[in-house]
């Protein structure tokens, strides 16, 4: 069960320019902020322990601020601060903070670290990357940028290079005619391991209709993933069921101790369509039928047709896949092998 | 324990990282003799039997208390991650009430 720790260096750098050079000349060294993951993990055995560890206490912004341009988090926030001034967001990270962890471990868990621990079941990444939101790290040669949806190596870790320090992020203000949710199944509890989770975010066209979902997934596949699917066809229902289908697709189910692969299969068609689902009630609001994968179902949206590109160019929408909240950005990032279209029903 | 009167799980911090801190365990709650509000509450209303997670329970439950009016469902919520095999949770509740009222009614020390 749990072991002692071996000894290591204990390195407090008091600036980031600092962190980055004892980074660089420490032996075997690991960055170090909440720590609620990493030090179980030591003990358990399941990660490889570091000769130096380097804290991050007094160096990464703990900030919480919000403008026009959207959420502004510091790397070292605790996910307790965030969710004192954003919990009651209406939307995929509300979802995720709420069900993020028992209070005593958000009091110390960190923005940044659960990021840079690049977990398959992280609680936060998901929606952050269905979102749009981006990440600010530093390195020796400056100031960097890059989507939360390009942050992880599909065989799971960071795509950031080595001893780079994330130090903070923000989250786009929501677009107009945009809803998002996140859903999470964990087995023994609320706080019991992650099953599978899935966050959802729906954009659409002045008409009404959707034009563009990104499906972010948790512990399905090596690192988290996000897809991102483009209406092309008629209809909501038809659009809903290509971004199940498209998220399925883009999963790849292993077994472990909390689940099989088939169960975790059968549990996240489960939760995507929950996702989607939340975010059709959050965006059309109550008394509508939000039910589109049930085949009774009779309620306005189920019918409704999406308007072609033409269509949606005369509505105000976007032109082709340049999507105006960053969409575009995410196809281009590096985890495009991950991110694509599903067309005609048919993820390519 | 609470570090900067926010509870933390101790058993995830390393104690050299928090050189400079603020921490509270739940030795420093008594004062002068005299337990804490919440922890007179928990004897008054038999919120403890074996007494092992008692330590955690009081510590997680005085911010919850003292941040002001709450309910139910908030106070288990913010247990949550405590574990408890003897009581049942009920008479935990129970002792958390009481310590809000007392410290509604200025009767006992505050957190």
């Amino acid at each position: 069960m749990y072991s002692r720790l071996r000894p290591f260096d204990f390195e407090r750098p008091t600036s980031i320019d600092d962190a980055l050079l004892t980074y660089r000349q420490a032996a075997d060294p690991v960055y170090l902020a909440g720590a609620t993951a990493l030090i179980p993990a030591w003990r358990l055995g399941t990660r490889r322990q570091a000769s130096t560890v380097i804290s991050l206490a007094g160096v990464l912004s703990r900030f919480v601020g919000r403008d026009t341009d959207g959420l502004h988090l510091g790397a070292g926030a605790p996910v307790a601060s965030v969710l004192r001034k954003a919990g009651s967001r209406r939307d995929a990270l509300g979802d995720a903070l709420g069900l993020f962890a028992t209070p005593q471990v958000c009091e110390r868990a960190t923005i940044g670290g659960n990021l840079a621990w690049a977990a398959p079941d992280s609680g936060l990444a998901p929606s952050l990357m269905a979102l749009g939101s981006v990440i600010t790290y530093r390195e020796a040669g400056g100031v960097e940028r890059l989507p939360v949806a390009s942050l992880f190596e599909t065989r799971g870790g960071l795509a950031l290079p080595a001893g780079a320090l994330l130090t903070g992020m923000i989250v786009p203000a929501p677009a107009p005619r945009s809803a998002s949710a996140y859903v999470r199944l964990t087995s023994a509890g609320t706080d019991g391991p992650q099953v599978v989770s899935a966050a959802v975010s729906l954009a659409f066209d002045a008409s009404g209709s959707p034009w563009r979902a990104c499906v972010a997934l948790g512990n399905a596949g090596p690192a988290p993933i996000a897809i991102e699917i483009l209406a092309e066809g008629p209809g909501l229902r038809e659009f809903c069921a290509r971004a199940l289908e498209a998220a399925l697709a883009g999963a790849s189910l292993t077994s472990d101790l909390t689940a099989s692969s088939g169960y975790r299969r059968q549990m996240l068609r489960v939760v995507v369509r929950r996702a989607l689902n939340a975010a059709l009630r959050r965006h059309l609001g109550g008394g509508h039928d939000h039910e589109w994968h049930r085949p009774d179902a009779r309620g306005e949206w189920a019918n409704r047709t999406s308007p072609d590109r033409s269509e949606r160019d005369a509505a105000g929408g976007p032109a082709g896949s340049a999507a105006p909240d960053g969409g575009e950005s995410l196809m281009r990032g590096r985890s495009m092998r991950i991110m694509h279209r599903a067309r005609r029903g048919t993820p390519d | 324990m609470h570090v900067a009167g926010r509870p933390t799980n101790s058993c995830i911090v390393l104690a050299a990282d928090l050189e400079g801190a603020r921490v509270t365990t739940i030795e420093g709650l008594a004062s002068g003799g005299a337990l804490h509000a919440m922890q007179q509450a928990f004897i008054d209303a038999n919120g403890l039997q074996c007494g092992y997670c008692t330590p955690g329970m009081i510590m997680a439950a005085i911010p919850l208390v003292a941040d002001g009016p709450s309910d139910e469902v908030a106070w288990r919520r913010g247990l949550s991650g405590n574990i408890c095999r003897c009581t049942g949770y009920v008479k935990i509740i129970d002792a958390l009430a009481l310590a809000a009222r007392g410290i509604a009614a200025g009767g006992v020390r505050d957190a």
